[in-house]
């Protein structure tokens, strides 16, 4: 018994342990120095961060068919090749596999990461082009306009992905990404402003440059099926001390001036979100029954009144906790939906529908699929048989069928008395002919 | 041209140069300090204290935090901490007398190392009982154990050992070699093995010893230099042990003479024709004014135009700002009319910095011509001129065969054209949910040109037929007024194209359209009346069989009074009867299971009074 305690505790242990285990691929050790406040917020939050240089020949992402890591930061714009067993197959694969990416890139980034982006369904922007904005730069721009201030109003409306509290001005330097408008999975977290366009400092615009305006991404997340996390920065110096501690000050425009810039609140906001801090649902428990009983049925009749309940948990602060929105919806399905309607909240982060089975028999399914922006996909479905209504259950005095009735038990009646006159009537006649 | 042209040499602000770019923020590492003097932990208790003590701060009184701190008796290293926290900050009452013991025992040790001897010596010291050890011996004792292993964080201690007793010369010999022994990185900083921690205690003590000793330092000015620029590259510290040594390390290397020097433009790094001087800190490491140094003596030795090398000003000294000892001002009021960046090279006694500087310069637009004309171009266009921050003051109107072209030219403060990075054209939609940007190209002449093909460009707008917003930006690197010009507003009609639109809907992440199903209507019923009223007609033949038969008289003499008679007659109206059950209530089942005894019983008794009936009949004939 106690054996079995300990190995479960040492069991929960490891696997805690492994949801922290994070591999940090730098170019230079020193960016473990210039980016320190970024890691300690992860150290502090129980992440175990192993720093290695990206062209480490020794760096193995998974051995004997198990990975080492659950996230992956990759801070080396300036890595041509990964050592060892990592490439972009090997961190695609890792990806597939439910690891969490975390990378963040700038205007000299190679192909590795173009490769890398271009699997995970962003583009970024060809070798030295880099964010310009003429309009929006900061003080400490060196003169090319590339340090450029970003309202946090540009930054996607989801909470569970960067937070609350963003108020501050960000501090962005690097280059630009271009989502494909049509890939539903991949969310723009921060889009730079009209003015802003990405292109070679050095050069004069003679092409349509590749992203312009408010199509210029500068952080995009990617959300796969298998709910792996994935968030990609054109810039690496977002994550900086430099720019966590530096106030903003625009030189054009409205003076926007603060003492220090939104960047340190949101890299952590974002961490946690790509690193499945946040944004987690679960499903705990799922019932459904007949209105007005208690047990729990697989067939169901038509029109018969149905109550569903599905309770969802939400991963808060480590611990899985109620879930609270008002958005969750159930579906009725036979191949198409014939119901769908919005469960109401019930306390506990129990979720309630009551609603009448169709008056159209088959295999259904209770079917609840909530996939919100910033949440981990969430889909459940029960498999239930309606069936017909049995012979018994049809309305049995019907009005207007009262002609019919009538005939047939006056038929019957009829039947039953004619029944004595046919056999015992005594004909009186044949005598008085005889006689 | 030549705007563009000039920036595209690189841009880094700072080329080689030997002074440092950047100075130590001691107030940051006074707050990590004091965000730590009241940790319940034994080291960074320590280290904030000591670092307070470091920058003459005021320290809280923390013997009750002393008393409750929680530290390990068996190790020494946080035994010396606490013994040292308590004799820096006057509460040594407030300590146990445990740790005396765990210092002699220390000592007592035949194989204790040099960390260990270090901190048992210093702890007796910081207790007041520091003349333990005696010289000569130990002396010899600790070069033995420095044979072992002559690591320099092994000859830090040892180091700080003969300060405590007396061997300060032993140290003035081997400092020298210790300190060729350091690592160097990137061939600009030295650091020794070991980090921060054994970089700033050689550092330290060598430089207390050498001063004790009133010997000059025995670092090279290079080696200054680069043990500075680690102790930069390591100024983001957050730990309070960090931030003490990088304090105590870059102290001892800023009280040096001659300390190194540092120099940072200070605010903006760009001039404009309304703002034409630079400022510069020059300050030591620590952000202290530079010792010795003569405000005479900083002077921009020389100013080049990256561009061409054009030199432009030379030996042109400095001002010092008034009230504000590290700021120097540097006039460029000669170069501002010439828009570029210049590399200065600028000199604060025997050294030299090269800082680069742009010259930004102001560019205007007086007009844009807005014209709309059809795309084959059969009819002259219908031209509409704009001056610079007006509106359009009518709204313009494009339909699907049309064009909108804009033309108009970028001038300098002098009104000679020029080329912009920046010439874009934003055509967004009233309520500035779409918009496209359109790139102006420029011709020979340097005049802009954006042909907007209403037709083509309907792509981009979704189709969406209506009033659209025109906005110009104009903007590059050398130009300190970029210019975003609302000019006003067209109504694009782009025509059937609408219809033929196919809008491809992105799928949709968020709540859906709720559905609910449709149940079949219930058939319509005739009304009571017209039922009740018919069921009567069903029922009026009955009537009509029983009025007959009672017209006619009936009788039943045949009834032989037998008991299959009865039984026949009783079953076949309980089956009869069962029907209306059946209707009434049970399911079809039931009612065939009660239906089959009866059905035999009158089948059987059926059977039976028929025989008789007939074997009667014959009988009576």
């Amino acid at each position: 018994m106690k054996i079995t305690l300990i190995l479960g505790i040492i069991a929960s242990f490891s696997l805690a342990l492994a949801e922290h285990e994070t591999l940090v691929l730098v170019d230079n050790l020193s960016i473990r120095e210039t980016h320190s406040q970024f890691f300690k917020s992860l150290q502090d939050r129980g992440y175990t961060l192993t720093y290695k240089l990206a062209d480490d020949p020794n760096l193995v992402l998974s051995k004997y068919g198990e990975y080492l890591y659950k996230n992956l930061i990759v801070f080396s714009p300036s890595v041509l090749e990964f050592g060892g067993q990592i490439d972009t197959e090997a961190i695609t694969k890792f990806i597939d596999d439910g690891g969490n990416l975390l990378m963040a890139g700038n205007a000299a980034a190679g192909d590795v990461y173009r490769e890398i982006a271009s699997e995970c369904g962003f583009e970024m922007d060809e070798e030295s082009a880099a964010v310009i904005d003429h309009f929006n730069y900061d003080v400490s721009d060196d003169g090319e306009h590339t340090r450029i201030v970003v309202s946090p109003k540009n930054l996607i409306s989801s909470p569970t992905i960067v937070g609350e509290q963003n108020t501050q001005p960000l501090l962005f330097e690097g280059t630009g990404l271009i989502l494909d408008k049509d890939n539903a999975l991949v969310l723009p977290i921060l889009t730079a402003d009209s003015t802003a366009y990405s292109y070679n400092p050095k050069s004069q615009v003679k092409e349509y440059p590749h992203a312009v305006g408010r199509k210029t991404v500068l952080i995009a997340a990617l959300q796969a099926r298998n709910n792996a996390r994935i968030v990609f920065s054109g810039s690496l110096f977002f994550f900086s001390d430099e720019a966590f501690n530096s106030g903003v000050s625009k030189v054009h425009g409205d003076k926007v001036n603060t003492a220090q810039s939104g960047n340190k609140n949101l890299a952590i906001r974002l961490s946690e979100w790509a690193f499945g801090e946040r944004g987690r649902l679960r499903v705990r428990s799922v019932n459904h029954n007949r209105q007005g009983e208690k047990t729990s049925s697989n067939t169901y009749t038509i029109t018969d009144t149905v109550v569903y309940r599905i309770e969802i948990e939400e991963l808060k602060n480590g611990k899985w906790q109620p879930f609270d929105a008002t958005d969750v919806q159930l579906e009725f399905v036979r191949i198409d939906p014939f119901i769908r309607t919005t469960l109401k909240k019930k306390p506990n982060g129990v979720y309630e529908a009551v609603f009448k089975v169709p008056d159209v028999w088959g295999v259904y399914q209770f079917k609840v699929d909530y996939d919100r922006i910033g949440y981990t996909r969430l889909y459940h479905s029960t498999q239930v048989s309606v069936r017909p209504l049995q012979h018994t259950q049809y309305e049995r005095f019907i009005p207007s069928a009262y002609p019919y009735y009538v005939s047939a038990f006056s038929m019957m009646v009829g039947v039953f008395l004619f029944s004595f006159v046919f056999l015992y009537y005594k004909e009186d006649a044949p005598k008085t002919k005889s006689e | 041209m030549y705007l563009r042209a000039l920036l595209l040499l690189s841009l880094s602000t700072l080329c080689l140069s030997n002074t440092l770019q950047g100075t130590i923020d001691l107030k940051r590492l006074q707050t990590i300090l004091q965000d730590n003097i009241k940790s319940k932990e034994i080291t960074s208790l320590y280290y904030s204290i000591k670092g307070l003590v470091q920058l003459n701060a005021n320290i809280p009184n923390i013997c009750e935090d002393l008393k409750t701190v929680k530290y390990d008796p068996s190790n020494i290293e946080q035994v010396f901490q606490l013994a040292n926290a308590a004799h820096i900050s006057n509460c040594l009452n407030s300590l146990k007398p445990d740790i005396l013991s765990a210092a002699t025992q220390v000592l007592d040790k035949k194989d204790a190392t040099i960390p260990e001897i270090y901190h048992a010596v210093y702890t007796l010291k910081a207790l007041g009982k520091g003349t333990v050890y005696d010289k000569e011996d130990a002396l010899k004792n600790l070069i033995q154990l420095l044979k072992k292993d002559d690591s320099p964080a092994n000859y830090a201690y040892v180091f700080a050992l003969c300060e405590h007793m007396g061997c300060g010369a032993w140290t003035a010999t081997h400092a020298e070699g210790v300190l060729l022994a350091a690592d160097e990185s990137d061939s600009k900083a030295l650091h020794f093995e070991g980090g921060l921690p054994v970089t700033s205690n050689l550092l330290t003590t060598i430089s207390r010893t050498y001063r004790g000793q009133k010997k000059p330092s025995p670092l090279s000015e290079e080696q200054r230099y680069k043990f500075a620029e680690y102790l930069l590259s390591r100024r983001s510290v957050n730990t309070p042990k960090g931030a003490c040594l990088l304090l105590e390390a870059a102290t001892a290397l800023a009280d040096d003479v001659p300390s190194p020097i540092s120099i940072t433009i200070k605010g903006k790094k760009y001039i404009t024709s309304e703002s034409d001087s630079i400022e510069f800190s020059i300050t030591d490491l620590i952000g202290r004014p530079v010792r010795f140094l003569k405000a005479e003596e900083v002077v921009a030795q020389s100013g080049t135009r990256l561009a061409d090398d054009v030199v432009v000003l030379s030996k042109q000294p400095l001002t010092q700002k008034a009230n504000e000892p590290t700021t120097f001002v540097l006039n460029l009021s000669k170069i501002k009319a010439q828009y570029g960046l210049y590399k200065i090279a600028l000199s604060a006694a025997s050294k030299t910095a090269n800082v680069n500087v742009a010259v930004l310069g102001e560019i205007q637009v007086s007009t844009v011509e807005v014209g709309i004309g059809d795309v084959d171009g059969t009819t002259s266009p219908k031209v509409t001129t704009v001056a610079h921050p007006n509106k359009l003051t009518e709204k313009l109107q494009a339909d699907h065969l049309q064009k909108v072209t804009l033309k108009f030219t970028v001038k300098d403060k002098w009104n000679k054209p020029v080329l912009v990075q920046q010439a874009f054209v934003r055509v967004a939609s009233a309520n500035d949910d779409h918009e496209t940007i359109f790139v102006a190209e420029p011709d020979n002449t340097k005049a802009y040109k954006v042909e907007l093909n209403v037709g083509g460009i309907a792509k981009h707008l979704n189709y969406q037929s209506g009033a659209y917003s025109l906005t110009m930006y104009l903007g590059d690197s050398a130009v300190s007024n970029p210019i975003a010009w609302p000019v006003g507003e067209v109504l694009f009609n782009f025509g059937n194209q609408v219809a033929a639109a196919v809008e491809r809907k992105p799928a949709v992440r968020g709540p859906l359209a709720s559905i609910s199903h449709v149940f079949r209507s219930p058939e319509a019923r005739p009304a009571r009346v017209v039922s009740d009223v018919f069921a009567a007609a069903c029922a009026a033949p009955l009537l009509l069989l029983l009025l007959l038969w009672a017209r006619l008289g009936l009788n039943f003499s045949n009834f032989p009074l037998t008991p299959s008679a009865l039984i026949f007659h009783l079953a076949l109206g309980a089956s009869l009867g069962l029907y209306g059950v059946l209707w009434l209530q049970l399911s079809m089942f039931d009612t065939v299971r009660y239906l089959v005894p009866l059905g035999a019983l009158t089948f059987l008794s059926g059977h039976r009074l028929l025989r008789r009936l007939v074997k009667d009949k014959a009988h009576s004939r």
